[in-house]
């Protein structure tokens, strides 16, 4: 009968398999884990060209995944410790013997005369140290227990570290799933038009201020810009870079001006133009009709060559040249470069034609984002903040004291994650009480 | 394009002098240290004293690189080097303050990590012109916050490498290992290095210190970037590698929560910690060039 009952117990005391995944999922063992191999992703994926490891390991289903079970890790992992933090801390076990003090991280014995006023003396010493002070006797002729303590939010550090980590995970996932991040150029006139957001961006006018008069430093570039939603106007002021234009929401920023150069293909002999185009730096253009295009490698508003290669001397239009590569069915040849003024020879399927430089004007990239999640981000940031500051530097200190009738002190203490500055505290309670004393 | 500002003559010399002197005063306090390391005792409270000179003359270093540049000397390997360094030593010299003598032993690791330090910033590699604030870094406020928290971080993990050098070789002499050298100066040395716990609860602390400041700078470096570009995230390899190394110390402070690693297993992440938060400063700006390539 007996065996019976044992088996049952224990088949009752086995956990679930769901049980089982549910711890597994929610230990640290597993957190240690993901963190190393989500350590090991990331340093993988640096070493690929930003766009392709956003979206090829960053964007990925498994990175994606090794997230979402980081967080879910997390919840767990948080979930299960709330209880027994709240324990610690406002229900500590007592000791109920002077050897269990003694069997504490770090311990010393004082001896005074008597019994009688050393639990005074040491409530003393503890309030001196800035020690939360309580007291349990146990009862006539046993000891007297005393606890101080500091730090006592200290407990809660890593429970609001994590959801911090959470609530920055959550916004980061409410950011991306119900915002966007979009990108385009326009010079002085053009548009943006982001026709999901049924939002157009018009640049009505690009300004340039110089800070200083050669024009080395890198200029103020200021747009000005007028944005409708649906047909309705929206928003409309100044972008510049770290100046960005906020509204519903929505934030333009000015990320980079660009040039656009403008050249013509014509015919060498008649002089017809037979192409007109507008090529931004570090674009390629298709001909029409022809396997050709015109690819810009930049546009140097101060050209020159330095170890070989094309750069600008200033921000100024002192000697502006375009460099340029045609690209002939689909084979790349050598850079030449383009001066205004001195147009050269470029050999096409359709017979030779002579490409000019016929003027150049600035042109800005924009970012255009929403992101909704911003407050919860910000809000996750600051609670993780303040855990880690309770963890580290408000880490709990508990020190318990016991009191015999013959005079017998035994002093015992420890920290939650370190016992640091504990031997420190006890050597200056010893020393108040025995200086007292003397 | 940088622009670089033209300092006068006299300013330059001060400004010059001043490092060599440090840089000196570094290398003088880096033998002091080993000279006591070595059984010699005497010489630990002199090394400690010709620290702190160092470090006073580091400071009037980077008040006078400041004014030179007019702006706080944050920007820019060799500018934020010599911040490193200054922030490293003082981080040392406060623990040591409270763990004297036992702590000279550490000043004998932690003053060559200095020296690597200072030769990479002084090695000609990187450049010490004096250079005008990029426009896109002209917000002092995130700048201050960002570049000083990660100051703050990567002094406290330079701190962390050098106590688990000492752990690792602590390990290897009393290991019992027969390739363990049986000369009297190596058990001297054995005799001088701190205690397990002494080098496990510090290293601790630093990379306590070091973490909390490293999420201070990413966090601060996120808002920044959402508000001069837009975004709080950018997946660059700079913000990644950041990442990495909190993730790492993040390994390291879960696993000694657990108590389930001792040991040769904390040194190693303590070890990789550190090559993450090097790779992260040096590694990046040279091998892997982004949105953060102001150097």
């Amino acid at each position: 009968m007996t065996k019976t009952k044992t088996d049952a117990t224990r088949q009752t005391a086995t956990p679930s398999p769901l049980e089982q995944t549910l711890v597994f999922l929610g230990s640290m063992r597993f957190g240690i884990a993901l963190l190393l191999a989500l350590s090991l992703l990331s340093a993988y994926a640096t070493f690929f060209p930003l766009a392709f490891a956003r979206e090829r390991i960053y964007g990925s289903w498994w990175f994606l995944g090794a997230m979402g079970l980081g967080a879910l890790n997390l919840s767990l992992c948080t979930g299960k410790s709330i209880g027994p933090r709240f324990r610690q801390a406002f229900r500590p076990t007592w000791p109920t013997t002077l050897a269990q003090l003694r069997q504490m991280p770090v311990s010393c014995t004082i001896k005074v005369s008597s019994g009688d006023v050393a639990a005074k003396k040491l409530a003393t010493a503890f309030k001196q140290l800035g020690l939360a002070t309580n007291r349990r006797d146990t009862g006539p002729g046993t000891a007297v227990f005393l606890r101080g303590e500091r730090g006592r939010l200290g407990y809660f550090g890593s429970i609001a570290t994590h959801i911090g980590i959470l609530l920055v995970l959550v916004g980061g996932m409410y950011g991306s799933l119900t915002g966007f991040d979009l990108g385009g150029s326009a010079r002085k006139g053009g548009s943006i038009d982001l026709p999901a957001q049924e939002l157009a961006i018009r640049v009505e006018d690009i300004r340039v201020t110089y800070n200083d008069p050669a024009g080395v430093v890198r200029p103020r570039v200021a747009s000005q810009l007028r944005i409708s939603q649906r047909g309705q106007e929206v928003a409309t002021g100044a972008v510049a870079i770290n100046e960005p234009l906020r509204f519903d929401g929505i934030t333009v920023y000015h990320s980079t001006f660009l040039w656009v150069a403008h050249v013509t293909l014509s015919h060498p002999e008649t002089g017809a133009v037979l192409h007109e185009l507008a090529l931004v730096d570090h674009e390629t253009i298709n001909l029409p009709g022809m396997p050709l295009a015109i690819g810009s490698a930049g546009f140097f508003p101060d050209f020159t060559v330095q170890d070989g290669r094309p750069l600008s001397r200033t921000y100024k239009t002192n000697r502006p040249a375009l460099v340029y590569r045609v690209v002939q069915e689909g084979r790349p040849l050598p850079l030449r470069v383009l001066e205004p003024d001195m147009p050269l020879a470029v050999t096409t399927p359709k017979g030779p034609m002579v490409i000019t430089l016929i003027g150049y004007e600035k042109a800005v990239s924009y970012s255009v984002s929403r992101n909704l999640g911003r407050p919860y981000l910000f809000a996750g940031s600051m609670i993780m903040l303040a855990g880690l500051f309770l963890s580290f530097f408000m880490a709990p200190q508990r020190i318990f004291a016991g009191v015999e009738a013959n005079g017998e002190i035994v002093v015992g203490g420890r920290g939650f994650v370190r016992h640091h500055g504990i031997e420190h505290i006890l050597a200056n309670i010893k020393s108040r009480v025995e200086g007292e004393e003397s | 394009m940088p622009v670089f500002i033209e300092v006068p003559a006299t300013a330059l010399l001060v400004e010059r002098s001043l490092f060599i002197l440090a840089t000196v005063l570094f290398v003088m306090a880096a033998l002091s240290y080993f000279m006591n390391l070595a059984g010699k005792r005497e010489w630990g409270p002199f090394a400690s004293l010709l620290l702190h000179g160092a470090l006073l003359v580091q400071t009037a270093f980077l008040v006078t690189r400041g004014i030179n540049v007019n702006r706080v000397p944050f920007v820019g390997h060799f500018e934020f080097g010599n911040l490193f360094i200054w922030a490293s030593t003082l981080l040392y010299l406060w623990m040591e303050r409270r763990l004297r003598p036992v702590f000279y032993a550490v000043g004998a690791f932690l003053t060559p990590v200095v020296l690597v330090y200072l030769a990479y910033a002084h090695s000609g590699i990187v450049s010490a012109e004096h250079r005008e604030l990029p426009i896109v870094l002209r917000f002092p406020l995130w700048l201050n916050t960002h570049v000083s928290t990660s100051v703050f971080a990567y002094a406290g993990f330079s701190l962390a490498f050098a106590l688990g050098l000492i752990w690792l070789l602590r390990l290897w002499l009393t290991g019992g290992s027969k390739f363990v050298p049986k000369g009297n100066v190596w058990q001297t040395i054995k005799r001088e290095l701190p205690a397990g716990s002494v080098l496990e609860e510090n290293i601790y602390t630093s990379i306590a210190f070091g973490f909390f400041f490293q999420t201070a700078m990413i966090i601060s470096g996120a808002i920044w970037a959402d508000i001069a570009w837009g975004r709080f995230w950018g997946w660059d390899p700079k913000e990644m590698w950041s990442l990495i190394t909190w993730f790492v110390y993040a390994v390291y402070l879960h696993a000694r929560l657990t108590r389930q690693w001792q040991g040769p297993k904390v040194i190693l992440v303590v070890v990789i910690g550190w090559l993450a938060m090097m790779f992260t400063w040096i590694g990046v700006a040279w091998l892997l060039p982004g949105i953060h390539s102001f150097g």
